[in-house]
């Protein structure tokens, strides 16, 4: 079957419009629509430490709210229209109804959910490892890995604050600034108010990965 | 399927290592393969052997991200070797093959999450109702109206009566009178440039949320998005009420008193919200209370009539809707709502398992000029239906 996702008569059905700044749905709040991006764009921001922190942008063709798939958790991150935007919006219940008029939906989800689940997969062996320092190295590495346009044979420059890798590693603000200090002042790092700069990350990368495996020899 | 490449392996061969990176997704032909992995929260072993017909090396290529397991031949084996375009090519095709995939990947991505719980330890457990409350507060003290409004406003649907309702509302009619304090405009943070991380939207997900929180049900139809535990029939508490009142924009605080389809509105969007029982207190008071002769108030007053019975459906309560329902088409037989009236009617008919009661309903429906969303509605219930 063609792509319904284009069809106007779809569109006028699911079709949700949004003026800049208006919040299509709010953190905390309970999710049962996910989301597909018709036109504009939207930013999917968090409210960590009483700031209100971007994670993402998205734009036409992207998928949000995917969560709500699965289960029905509250919200993780709000979603803010920045310019005009038109959402086509899916009630969980209709989910297989949508995937079979619409195989390319049900295929733009297999990458989102491959993405997730990466990610999730990565953060939970931040959690696991066994050491503050441990963490915000793997934070780094992680960072690092993400970025398909970094070098890491060289010096990498990581935007990144002490907040937002406390956030990653799962530890507080405080323990997260202690472990900066300790590998700035081993000459690991450098720290800049709105980066870090890692010498050398295979470095990173190898501490830890050695330090994972003794973890589970025990 | 020009760029399928079928390739044979010796026994004991490596189809890819742990860690590398490619595009490519194989299904196994003949013969046996096996994954190795460590699981992350174990550290332990994992050995999967493929079965003939079946994929591997979704994820990794479809994320982009390096292999995670290393895949060894038992034997001699023939896979066929997909690029990225292939795959998506043969999926769409089926779109079973992309449920399965998908039943599996939500099924990981949920064993994830517990484990991530897990390791954060009860001591993250928060309160999303509490939460939700704060939002509103961050964006309030940082003069965002507009976002502070949309939290609060949330907070007051899905757990009116609660610890925050009276604040929050106030904060509502605040706004809402522009009695909003200008002090708050002082100090607007800017917000922090993207992190480089792209896709940690959901990896948040799940680590700091409590595993006993029980959001509103979902109702059945496609129609009902919320269903309130309360039903607010007679006793209303006086912060319901008050609510209602701000929900109707009639609160005293408003500049100008709000159209007849102002009115109308809002009594809409309390039935989006999944306060139907608000909404149809609404609708009946609009009823009452007017007989507009403006044609466009009057063609909104005849639609109220319809919204009756559609309140009753939200309410899941078929009888009063059927009969709201026949006494609107009996009683407009010329408003445009007759169309949604006969949608309405087949998913009441539905709802109380006559499928083939609701057909003719939806060919009715289908068959009534102009084609707009009912149209396609009543379409897309025919073809669920088989026909």
């Amino acid at each position: 079957m063609a792509m319904m996702l284009n069809d106007p008569r779809f569109i006028e059905r699911f079709g949700v419009d949004y003026a800049p700044g208006e919040v299509i749905f709010c953190e905390f709040e309970p999710g049962h629509d996910f989301y597909f991006i018709n036109s504009g764009k939207v930013k999917i921001v968090k409210i960590i430490n009483n700031r209100e922190k971007t994670l993402d942008m998205m734009g036409p063709g992207d998928v949000f709210g995917e969560m709500a798939i699965l289960e029905e958790e509250p919200r993780s991150a709000s979603v803010i229209a920045t310019e005009a935007t038109k959402v086509l919006k899916f009630h969980r219940d209709n989910f297989d109804t949508l995937l079979a008029g619409n195989p390319q939906l049900a295929y733009k989800l297999l990458v989102v959910f491959s993405k997730r689940i990466y990610d999730a997969k990565r953060r939970l062996m931040i959690l696991l490892l066994n050491e503050p320092t441990l963490k915000v190295m793997d934070v780094a590495c992680m960072l690092a890995e993400q970025d398909p346009h970094l070098d890491l044979s060289g010096t990498v420059h990581l935007k990144v604050n002490a907040q937002e890798i406390s956030n990653w590693a799962g530890i507080s603000v405080d323990d997260a600034n202690k472990s900066l200090t300790h590998l700035a002042n081993l000459g690991k790092i450098e720290l800049f108010h709105d980066k870090v700069v890692v010498k050398n990350i295979r470095d990173f990368q190898r501490t830890v990965s050695s330090r994972r495996k003794q973890m589970f020899s025990k | 399927m020009s760029g399928v490449i079928t390739r044979s392996y010796k026994a004991g061969s490596i189809v890819y290592f742990e860690g590398d990176k490619s595009e490519y997704i194989y299904i196994l032909k003949s013969g046996r393969i096996r994954l190795n992995y460590i699981r992350p929260e174990s550290g332990e072993e994992i050995k999967e052997d493929i079965k003939q017909g079946e994929f591997f090396g979704v994820k990794s290529s479809l994320g982009k991200y390096p292999r995670e397991e290393t895949a060894q031949t038992l034997s001699d084996a023939v896979v066929l070797q997909l690029r990225l375009d292939d795959f998506e090519r043969i999926v769409l095709g089926n779109v079973q093959v992309v449920k399965k995939m998908l039943r599996v990947f939500s099924n990981q991505l949920r064993r994830i999450g517990k484990a991530q719980r897990e390791v954060l330890g009860e001591t993250t457990v928060v309160n999303p109702q509490a939460e939700l409350y704060k939002i509103g507060e961050y964006y309030y003290k940082n003069g965002r109206p507009e976002q502070a409004l949309y939290a609060f406003k949330k907070y007051l649907e899905y757990y009116p009566n609660t610890q925050f309702s009276a604040t929050s509302m106030q904060r509502v009619n605040d706004i809402q009178s522009g009695n909003f304090s200008s002090a708050s405009f002082d100090d607007i943070p800017s917000a922090l440039p993207p992190a480089s991380s792209s896709n940690d939207f959901s990896v948040a997900d799940g680590t700091s949320f409590s595993a006993g929180f029980s959001a509103p049900s979902d109702g059945p139809g496609d129609m009902v998005d919320f269903d309130f535990d309360d039903a607010p029939a007679g006793g209303h508490s006086e912060l319901t009420s008050e609510m209602d009142n701000f929900l109707s924009g009639d609160d005293g605080f408003a500049p100008s008193a709000p159209s007849f389809s102002e009115q109308i509105s809002e009594a809409k969007d309390m039935m989006s919200a999944g306060d139907f029982s608000g909404a149809m207190e609404r609708f009946r008071d609009l009823i009452d209370d007017a007989s507009p002769s403006d044609p466009t108030d009057r063609e909104l007053w005849e639609d109220a009539h319809f919204q009756l019975g559609a309140c009753y459906y939200g309410m899941g309560k078929l009888k009063d809707a059927m009969n709201e329902l026949s006494l609107f088409v009996k009683n407009y037989p010329q408003s445009r709502s007759v169309k949604s009236a006969f949608v309405y009617t087949g998913y009441v008919f539905e709802k109380a398992g006559a499928k083939d009661k609701a057909a003719p309903y939806y060919k009715k429906a289908a068959s009534m000029p102009p084609k707009d969303d009912m149209t396609a509605s009543a379409m897309n219930r025919l073809k669920a239906l088989g026909m």
